[in-house]
């Protein structure tokens, strides 16, 4: 392979870096946290359903959280594994570990103890926490910031490729994911962002380090299947921006109607992401908010929020339709994109001729926690290359084309069919079963497990399902069990996801 | 709908709640079940719960839920 060919990315990245310091910067998003605590002690930061703290509170909290993790041996380069809370409270765990210089791993707060032990183990966690809440009655912690090179946070994703992850960024990384979420969706201070994305994910952790970088408020809430608590918080704090999802768009459509449009004349802009926006919802959102600005985002863990796209700007006319069908927006302040082909070089791509998508940026992740080899398979000359293929149009927005993989979306959560296979094999009671991704109105995709049981056994879907709960997240969970005869395979013997539905309904065909 | 409709939809909705035969014991539900017990009320009994009622107290048992039921059929 020619050397030159092959994507290196040194050069840009370094201009971007300096660009990046142009910008609104500091070295940590604590540092920021810090900053406005002097400049504007008194403005809300933080308020969720039990309490609200302004930023000097917060920054207090911070430090108070901070002495408390020292006082139990947490220093420098330490890993502080904590099961998430959508609370204030837990973001200020999250910038105390910052404080000490320590590594941040949130993990969802519906993982089941024995999945929570298995991933302290796995990542080497030194101090695990179920609950983010501790007191401290000494001196606040003294204040050393994080150099922008350490290590920040470990996000664990299923992410797009089927087996867990732990992906490493540094505070550098946080720093510009943040300046592509706030130069990107144009947000000013006085922004008040509602956000009931989990904040132990990248999307919602993402926005959230977006307000913090321009000394916005954030609101936080516990999703928006409780459509009146969400609407009851939005009112209370004066909301005038949300983060969403389609899949909470939806859900909030469906439980509340047109409610959601009910704040037209108040909300300033609408984010979505981690799925993409369809036509049909577009144009029910510039429908039903007519004032808003309207973003979809682009991104991944691994190279955060890269991409945006205002779609309000584009008309819905007959010819643009098709234009934006596969437009996923420009590249944000601190990315630059390449497609690639399948060694890894560039290619000069159009609406015919496809290819890897390729970002590259300061917000990229360092590499995966502990896997040395999957990193350098998708890290290349800096750029993190993504199973998902596109192209560059002649405006330079990028185009999404598909994924290339079997991942299940289901509202926003990447669900591996492999690992809920893996949970329910351990039940005992089966001698094969398939996950699939089952269409779904409100969440674009629920896991379905396809069974077969073990002879003589019994099948017992509620055993099955409660011995899964056992070691998965809900959204992971199967909704539905089918037990089948046998699995559908291919000519070698592969077992045939996409072929499950069909042979479930041969079957009950012959049945009649 | 009686009580043993609503009993089997909420097995059906919502499996992993952890419902018992007593109508009064406190369940845990995810945003999924929430979002899936409103659906099937009213898909299957035409029962369209209003969004101002979608808060923690009317789900917090089946009890809770059968007296919002109640309260919103008798509106009808």
């Amino acid at each position: 392979m020619n050397e030159e060919t092959v994507l290196n990315g040194a050069a840009l990245l370094e201009e971007m870096i300096s660009a990046m310091k142009q910008r609104l910067y500091a070295a940590s998003m604590v540092e920021f946290v810090q900053r406005y605590a002097l400049e504007t002690p008194d403005k809300l930061c933080i308020a969720d359903p039990d309490e609200t703290m302004d930023y000097q509170g917060f920054w207090q909290r911070i430090r108070e959280k901070a002495a408390a993790l020292k006082a139990q041996g947490v220093s420098a380069g330490d890993r502080v594994l904590a099961r998430a809370k959508q609370r204030g409270d837990f973001l200020a765990l999250h910038f105390a570990v910052h404080l000490l210089g320590a590594v941040f791993i949130p993990v969802s707060r519906d993982l089941p103890p024995a999945g929570l032990a298995a991933l302290a183990e796995q990542l080497g966690a030194d101090l695990v926490l179920e609950d983010s809440r501790m007191v401290y009655k000494g001196e606040p912690a003294p204040v050393r910031f994080p150099l922008s090179s350490e290590t920040a946070t470990i996000l664990y994703t299923t992410g797009t490729t089927g087996t867990s992850k732990g992906i490493v960024l540094t505070h550098q990384a946080e720093v510009a994911v943040a300046q592509n979420v706030y130069y990107g969706a144009r947000i000013s201070p006085d922004t008040v962002e509602i956000i009931p994305m989990p904040i132990s994910h990248s999307y919602g952790l993402r926005h959230v380090f977006g307000l913090l970088l321009g000394g916005c408020s954030v609101v936080l809430c516990d999703g928006v299947a409780m459509a009146d608590d969400f609407f009851s918080l939005m009112d209370r704090c004066h909301v005038n921006a949300a983060s969403l999802t389609p899949a909470a768009v939806n859900v909030l459509r469906r439980l509340s109607g047109d409610r959601l449009g009910e704040y037209a004349d108040k909300l300033r802009y609408i984010q979505l992401g981690t799925a993409g926006v369809d036509a049909v919802m577009k144009a029910d959102l510039r429908r039903l908010l007519p004032y808003s600005r309207l973003y979809q985002y682009y991104s991944s863990t691994e190279a955060g929020c890269a991409c945006i796209q205002d779609f309000r700007r584009s008309p819905d006319t007959e010819e643009n339709r098709d234009r934006d069908l596969r437009r996923v927006g420009l590249p944000a302040v601190n990315a630059h994109f390449e497609i690639v082909d399948e060694n890894h070089r560039p290619i000069q791509s159009d609406r015919q001729h496809w290819g890897h998508i390729a970002c590259l940026g300061p917000m990229n992740m360092t590499g995966y926690d502990g896997d040395p080899e999957l990193t350098q398979r998708t890290k290349v000359g800096g750029y993190v290359i993504s199973s998902d293929i596109g192209y560059l149009d002649q405006e330079g927005y990028l185009c999404f084309v598909g994924r290339a993989d079997d991942i299940i979306n289901s509202g926003g959560f990447k669900v591996a069919p492999q690992e809920v296979e893996e949970a329910a094999m351990a039940c005992g009671l089966l001698s094969e079963c398939a996950c699939c991704g089952e269409a779904d109105a409100l969440l674009g995709n629920i896991p379905v497990l396809y069974a077969v049981g073990k002879p003589g056994a019994i099948p017992d879907a509620a055993f099955i399902l409660s011995s899964i709960a056992k070691r998965l997240e809900s959204y992971k969970q199967p909704r539905k069990i089918v037990f089948l005869k046998a699995l559908p395979r291919n000519a070698i013997g592969k077992i045939q996801r996409n072929r499950c539905r069909e042979r479930a309904e041969e079957e009950m065909h012959e049945q009649r | 709908m009686n009580r043993d409709d609503l009993t089997r939809l909420l097995a059906d909705a919502a499996p992993l709640a952890g419902w018992t035969g007593d109508f009064k014991s406190e369940v845990t539900l995810t945003s999924l079940d929430v979002i899936l017990i409103v659906v099937r009320l009213y898909d299957q009994y035409g029962i369209r719960i209003p969004s101002q009622e979608i808060k923690r107290e009317n789900f917090r048992s089946a009890e809770a839920l059968w007296e919002l039921c109640q309260k919103i059929m008798g509106r009808k």
